[in-house]
């Protein structure tokens, strides 16, 4: 299924899936990609990326129904979500034990939503840090449009208290609390990630008879009319994120470049 | 955003790049050599009361393959290590039985990829301050490093792996 194209256009001297990286990580090349610089003291090639005007082209199959696509000309740093998809009317617990629907804590905002569980070692906690840290230092106009939404994809250990617990160690401090939600089952967490064309999460056995979630490592952003169609892969900077929020809270969604 | 104020953010950026590269040159952060493995840039961060991660660069100058076999800690009940992989937008976490490190080679320990994986934590890791850590490896034994436990900005990654 991963038919994979990723082509590398352009004369990206500084590629971000350095060296060091070489030691199998990077699947693909990274999003992120340096400009070429005029040979200053350009930090590690592991340093973030600044965020730039896109010049590598990247394509992702991330499931049957969704390709990543990052454009030549851009005018942003995350990827085009191909086809744009809304949230399912599906009714799922938030963290607090209200009944939300999925469609509506999508809409009316420009909404990042992620799937993941509290035991995740990196993946999950980071992305919430980088959203908070993203926030944090974003004008109160623009953070006021934006929505952070975690949907738990292991409903068995994520508890509501436990994702109560969790989401807190991310949000405390900002003016809006994140969304956490947990799907009744396994099967409707399932069935959330396939209706947004996102590839279920799996169970992966550890030796100590546990399990880790196999699952998808990047956000959905929708827009307030309910429409994702930008996403962002794990390890965007929150420089990444504020340039994206204040360009689509200011002007709008413009592909346009 | 206008374009010039884009390329406004880039240099910002960079210039923040440069200078976390010039205190990354400074001192090891934490780090130590034994034999020919320096392990440097080490830091950690608690997301969690209760769990944590250490990551950090690790360099053979040597001529000999070598290879971690086992990280503990007595910051932690159980101290692992780990490597998440990525392959089409999905990750994947696991624990490794051994990372190899091959002469004249180096492995970046980061989020997003390899990492020594910290659970059932007594004491909540405050951010400033440090944990001990000790690396085994095969060839080089016992390696202790200090770790600092930083505020996770992502600031350090970005790569944007898929």
């Amino acid at each position: 299924m991963a038919s994979t194209l990723a082509l590398l256009l352009s004369a990206c001297a500084t590629d971000a899936s350095s060296p060091e990286a070489g030691v199998g990580v990077s699947v693909l090349p990274s999003a992120g990609t340096a400009p070429p610089t005029d040979g200053a003291s350009v930090a590690d090639p592991h340093q973030s990326a600044p965020p730039s005007d896109a010049q590598t082209y990247e394509e992702v199959e991330v499931s049957d129904d969704m390709t990543l696509v990052r454009p030549l000309l851009w005018n942003y740093e995350g990827f085009r979500v191909e086809p744009e998809v809304r949230a399912p009317s599906i009714v799922l617990t938030r963290a607090d034990g209200e009944q939300v629907n999925l469609r509506d804590v999508t809409e009316g905002a420009y909404t990042l939503l992620s799937f993941g569980y509290t035991s995740c070692p990196d993946i999950c906690p980071g992305t919430m840090a980088v959203n908070a840290s993203a926030l944090r230092e974003l004008p109160p106009e623009i953070a006021d449009e934006v929505r952070v939404v975690f949907v738990s994809v292991d409903p068995e250990r994520d508890s509501l208290e436990v994702l109560t617990a969790w989401i807190a160690n991310f949000d405390r401090d900002l003016r809006s609390d994140f969304v956490a939600l947990r799907p009744a089952d396994d099967g409707l967490a399932h069935h959330a990630q396939l209706l947004m064309h996102v590839n279920p999460a799996t169970k992966e056995p550890t030796a100590e008879g546990d399990y880790a979630m196999s699952h998808a490592a990047y956000q959905l952003l929708f827009m307030p009319d309910g429409k994702a169609r930008l996403a962002y892969p794990f390890g965007m900077t929150p420089d990444q994120f504020r340039s994206d929020l204040v360009s689509l809270v200011e002007e709008g969604w413009d592909p346009a470049v | 955003m206008t374009k010039s104020l884009r390329w406004m953010l880039v240099v910002a950026v960079l210039f923040s790049m440069t200078a976390v590269a010039c205190s990354d040159d400074e001192g090891g952060e934490g780090g130590e050599t034994e034999g020919s493995i320096a392990v440097t840039e080490v830091w950690g961060w608690s997301p969690t009361p209760e769990r944590g991660a250490v990551y950090f660069m690790v360099e053979n100058t040597g001529t000999e393959d070598d290879r971690l076999v086992a990280a503990s800690s007595d910051a932690a009940g159980v101290v692992q290590v780990h490597e998440t992989t990525m392959a089409d937008g999905t990750a994947t976490m696991a624990e490794v039985e051994g990372v190899d490190v091959p002469a004249g080679g180096s492995v970046t320990f980061e989020p997003g990829g390899y990492h020594v994986m910290l659970m059932e934590i007594p004491e909540v890791l405050e951010v400033g301050s440090s944990i001990d850590v000790t690396l085994s490896f095969e060839g080089a034994g016992d390696v202790d490093v200090t770790a600092e436990i930083r505020e996770f900005t992502g600031e350090m990654e970005g790569d944007g792996e898929m």
